[in-house]
């Protein structure tokens, strides 16, 4: 890119920042990586808030280096879009400098999840942040958090979910804990982005920045509270249930006539019972005092999931969601990723959008999960490439010349 | 409150004008049918922020729909890709698929709904006007899994329970059996590789020259891995996850709720608030993921009815003979 395309790129990028979205005119320092902060920073961005991730060649973002070239991994666009790109290079002391200037002069907060210790050797340290600038809202995201016995653990989204308990009670009543992969990162990360807001608007009301240590183990376990509670209060310890629920029965899957084909469905009421007695025809066996009642069903569950599997196993998931509807059950498909990209419910709503990458060309992707009706959020931009937002980070707010970026990029402070 | 009664509404109109917002979990129908929407309060309220979080969103073909918490998992694609790993492959086309454990896919749709509301509050400080809003749980579940959707959205490739091909140091990781338990042993890092060999009395195979680059190792992985879980049963999952971490091996134990409310760390950041059960008993209460000074200190819910005099005596002002009253009509 030429200079002049450069500038003019930087003009088009502010004319389309933040234009829409309740987070409007806020800006965040994103020093995340891998999946956990980045969903934090998507969400955020969703939102309105315009997130700039400060990142260089010497410390990628784990998912830059996962497809054939930095601007072409699926991952990185994935948890990046919506999002700006300077590059500053916290290892060179003018890097560092100029991050700690751009977050302490022009940010409302930061969102980080780099390695313990690595910010406070760029000099940019909470403590020291603070002292500057109480009115900063920081979030941070570790895997037990700063503090603690086991602050300096190490781990990844599957050690959240094992130490958080979830993995204990997902899993079928006989059977191991499941694993459960890559997205409890992205659960962590929409707690970070609930941080976040939460400290922003307390900072609106009270002036008062604040730093907030997340811990993705407590993330994980802040979604488990019943069971918390319950290994307290109750005498039968809260374990892997299958789809089981204390609430519903039947509350299951069952199979299809097509090839893995499943359809989920749940009895919460009398009144829905007797909806899927009338849609299976009133058959003798459902009849009686072992399933007149919530609490029988739920004793005897295991016969009802027999008799339903055989009924449904003839028939396709949309045919049964449809008649079971008729009759006011919860219904629905256990739908695969293709079943839910294709639905036209899915479709309707636009709840998959396309944003277009100027290098990797147009990308679908899950929009945000909320619609303002007044200040609707703009989620049109994809994943920057690195350094796409250098003049406007720089030159613009900065107020570097290109002279001198062009000297920190050959001292690799801008790398 | 019994919002099927009409002469419940007024008083519905007075609580709601005291609020700075209002959730509704009802569907449109059922919300249209009970009068609770915002287009009646919009007006006459105009700073009011109004959630409503339904199981399929305010609008589409299946925004009615009968739903609970598992058929709304299983139509976010969630549900179909559970379970994985390798202790569970023998499940595949045995068993149904799986929901997240306990409640954790309605605890996730929460937050997000409670990102977007204080969003909205945020946003009318400035403008002094609320908003409507609207989330989707079927939506806020697939925001959770977005990668696996546009996995196929973008490259066509259908996800399953099968599993995926793998690669790397992923193929000699996942949950695997202790002594007492199960741990979570994921050492990604080539470093940890090293550091566990080490730790394992350095097997023959991390003597050997492709033991140097991860990609060689990779094509050796079902040795290792076999290798690792052997050992793993000499320890008992307190025993591995203090001896791996010293090592920066990221291995923890798969902790169950008990264990989770005795952990020492959990208890030295203060996660756990103390409540009480009618009967007296104690039980720990989760908080917030972080240490903090937010808000209210967290109480256990409430009964049915608790704080009645509070709000409609103290702060709406009706008498106690129009307590009452009301009460004895069942609008109470």
């Amino acid at each position: 890119m030429t200079k002049a395309e450069d500038r003019a790129h930087s003009t088009q990028v502010r004319q389309t920042l933040s234009p829409g979205g309740p987070l409007a005119g806020i800006r965040i320092a994103e020093l995340t990586h891998w999946q956990a902060g980045p969903a934090a920073g998507t969400l955020l961005a969703y939102l309105g808030a315009e997130m700039v991730k400060i990142e260089s060649r010497s410390h990628l973002d784990h998912y830059r280096r996962t497809g054939p070239d930095i601007e072409h991994s699926a991952q990185f666009h994935e948890f990046n879009s919506g999002k700006l790109s300077v590059r500053l290079n916290l290892k060179h002391p003018d890097g560092a400098a100029l991050a700690r200037r751009f977050i302490l002069e022009h940010c409302d907060g930061l969102l980080f999840n780099i390695r313990k210790g690595s910010l406070e050797e760029a000099g940019l340290g909470a403590e020291g942040l603070f002292e500057e600038r109480p009115d900063l809202v920081i979030v941070s995201l570790s895997l037990s958090g700063t503090t603690g016995p086991e602050a300096d653990y190490v781990g990844y989204a599957t050690n959240f979910v094992a130490g958080g308990g979830l993995s204990h009670l997902t899993g079928y009543e006989d059977g191991p804990p499941v694993e459960l992969v890559a997205w409890p990162d992205t659960a962590v990360g929409a707690w970070a982005a609930f941080t976040m807001v939460a400290g922003l608007l307390r900072r609106r009301r009270t002036g008062r920045g604040s730093f907030n240590d997340l811990s993705g183990r407590e993330c994980i376990s802040a979604l488990i509270g019943d069971a918390l509670a319950g290994q307290a209060l109750f005498a039968r310890q809260p374990e892997r249930a299958g789809n089981q629920v204390s609430e519903a029965a039947p509350n299951n899957a069952y199979p299809c006539a097509g090839d893995d084909e499943w359809v989920a469905v749940s009895v919460t009421s009398d009144a829905e019972w007797s909806g899927l007695r009338r849609a299976l025809g009133e058959p003798a066996w459902a009849k009686g005092p072992r399933f007149a009642s919530q609490a029988m069903r739920w004793q005897n569950q295991g016969e009802i999931d027999s008799r339903l599997a055989e009924w449904t196993s003839k028939q396709s998931a949309g045919k049964l969601t449809e008649l079971l509807q008729e009759f006011g059950v919860p219904v629905a498909p256990v739908m695969s990723n293709k079943d839910v990209s294709e639905s036209e419910h899915v479709r309707q709503r636009g709840a998959i959008i396309t944003v277009d990458h100027p290098l990797a060309g147009p990308r679908a992707m899950v929009g945000p999960p909320w619609r303002f009706d007044k200040t609707p959020t703009i989620s049109s931009r994809s994943a920057p490439w690195l350094g796409e937002h250098d003049m406007y980070v720089l030159s613009e707010l900065l107020g570097l010349t290109e002279e001198e970026v062009e000297r920190l990029t050959r001292i690799e402070a801008v790398h | 409150l019994d919002l099927r009664i009409d002469a419940g509404r007024p008083l519905l109109r007075e609580l709601i004008g005291i609020s700075d917002a209002v959730i509704c979990e009802h569907s449109p129908a059922r919300a249209e049918a009970l009068g609770v929407q915002y287009a009646v309060f919009e007006d006459v309220l105009p700073a009011l922020v109004w959630l409503d979080l339904t199981p399929f969103g305010s609008d589409g073909p299946w925004a009615d729909f009968a739903a609970s918490a598992l058929t709304v998992h299983a139509a976010s694609g969630a549900q179909y890709i559970q379970p994985t790993g390798q202790l569970n492959a023998v499940y595949f086309g045995q068993r149904p698929p799986l929901k997240w454990g306990s409640h954790a896919s309605e605890f996730l749709v929460a937050t997000q709904a409670a990102t977007a509301l204080m969003a909205a509050l945020f946003e009318r400080e400035f403008r002094g006007r609320g908003q409507r809003l609207e989330i989707s749980k079927q939506e806020a579940l697939m925001q959770i899994i977005r990668s696996d959707i546009a996995e196929y959205a973008n490259n066509g490739v259908v996800r399953s329970r099968a599993g995926s091909p793998q690669q790397g140091e992923i193929l000699i990781s996942g949950t695997m059996r202790c002594r007492d338990g199960y741990v979570a042993m994921w050492p990604l890092e080539p470093y940890m590789v090293v550091n566990l060999a080490r730790l394992m009395g350095d097997p023959p195979w991390s003597k050997e020259a492709w033991f140097e680059n991860p990609f060689e190792r990779a094509n050796h992985a079902a040795e290792i891995r076999k290798d690792i879980e052997n050992w793993l049963l000499d320890f008992t999952m307190e025993e591995i996850h203090e001896l791996g971490q010293t090592n920066r091996i990221a291995v923890t134990p798969v902790f169950s709720p008990k264990e989770v409310a005795r952990s020492p760390q959990l208890a030295s950041r203060g996660f756990f608030a103390e409540a009480y059960a009618a009967d007296g008993r104690p039980f720990p209460l989760a908080g917030l993921p972080f240490p903090s000074d937010f808000g209210q200190p967290m109480a256990p819910p409430p009964e049915p009815g608790q704080d009645n005099l509070l709000v409609y005596r103290d702060i709406l002002g009706l008498s106690l003979e129009e307590l009452n009253r009301l009460e004895e009509a069942g609008v109470i």
